[in-house]
């Protein structure tokens, strides 16, 4: 059984509701399973309203919200158990329960329905960024969500054998982890992940013309 | 050439098939995309508990979210 969005759905009491919550429970752990028990509710389906709950808290939270929930992501790194919500797996067919992927985190969830969901499933670039930079906000609350996030999205980058991302997603996706972890800029990280995609329909156009180009102006 | 050679030579070798990655997003007819539209106009949240939320448990909190976003009676569930 699937669950279903409320026509209008209360973001900001959501996060609002989301930020109580991790400031009022007594320990991490605590936070954490609030997460969880978010996601749970919501099922894989509909984990895209998990994302902008958090979308609402890193872009519209000031640092006390975003801290509140980003030491619940700290908390939720270190254990494994960051909220996750799956996508169909990278070559299954259909999209059923049983064709359904690894989980995957916030960010790593953005940046393949930006990178692998095709023709209007896909979530567009300039709004790709806007979610991914919200999450990176509140996640950059603390630095060490920060490190945490960036070393997982890289090992993630690193892990050829799973089948939830593709190879170019992984190369973009560590490009933005590295530019993360590097800068801290979330506009610049997502800004490098866009930029590393395999941009269609001109790869091979601009491949031509470079060639044809004079090696330099001063020759 | 291979038509999804840059999807990796592994997945060339299994003879997958890009594009059947049935999505969130495309379960909610693509709507969600414009979730993170950034045109909201919105004022500060601010990082303090709800005067109804406090001393609340684990379970409690996550319904109070829940109910803000799921239809009607959805929200039994997280046993």
């Amino acid at each position: 059984m699937s669950t279903t969005l409320q026509a209008d759905p209360n973001w900001r009491g959501a996060a609002r509701a989301l930020v109580s919550g991790c400031l009022d429970l007594p320990n991490d752990d605590d936070r954490v399973a609030l997460m969880e028990a978010v996601c749970r509710g919501l099922g894989d389906e509909l984990y895209p309203a998990f994302l902008r709950v958090l979308f609402e808290v890193g872009r519209y939270g000031d640092h006390a919200a975003r801290a509140a929930v980003a030491r619940a992501l700290v908390q939720a790194l270190r254990t494994g158990r960051l909220p996750n919500g799956r996508r169909a797996a990278w070559g299954s067919a259909g999209g059923g329960a049983a064709a359904r992927g690894r989980p995957l985190g916030p960010l790593e969830y953005l940046c393949a329905w930006a990178a692998q969901a095709e023709g209007d499933a896909a979530l567009p670039h300039n709004l790709f960024e806007n979610a991914a930079q919200s999450v990176m906000s509140l996640v950059a609350a603390s630095d060490e969500a920060r490190q945490l996030y960036c070393e997982k999205l890289l090992a993630e980058a690193q892990d050829s054998l799973e089948g939830a991302l593709t190879r170019s997603t992984r190369h973009a996706m560590a490009e933005l982890a590295r530019a993360w972890a590097e800068r801290g800029d979330p506009a610049h990280a997502s800004s490098r992940f866009v930029g590393a995609l395999p941009q269609p329909g001109n790869s091979l156009a601009e491949l031509s013309s470079r060639w044809r180009m004079p090696a330099s102006a001063g020759a | 050439m291979n038509t999804i050679s840059h999807f990796g030579a592994l997945d060339a070798l299994a003879g997958l098939q890009p594009a059947t990655t049935a999505s969130a997003g495309a379960a909610l007819g693509g709507a969600s995309r414009q979730w993170f539209d950034a045109g909201h106009a919105s004022d500060t949240l601010v990082g303090e508990v709800e005067s109804v939320a406090q001393g609340l448990g684990m379970s409690q909190h996550a319904e109070r979210c829940l109910d803000l976003l799921l239809a009607d009676g959805q929200t039994g569930r997280l046993g």
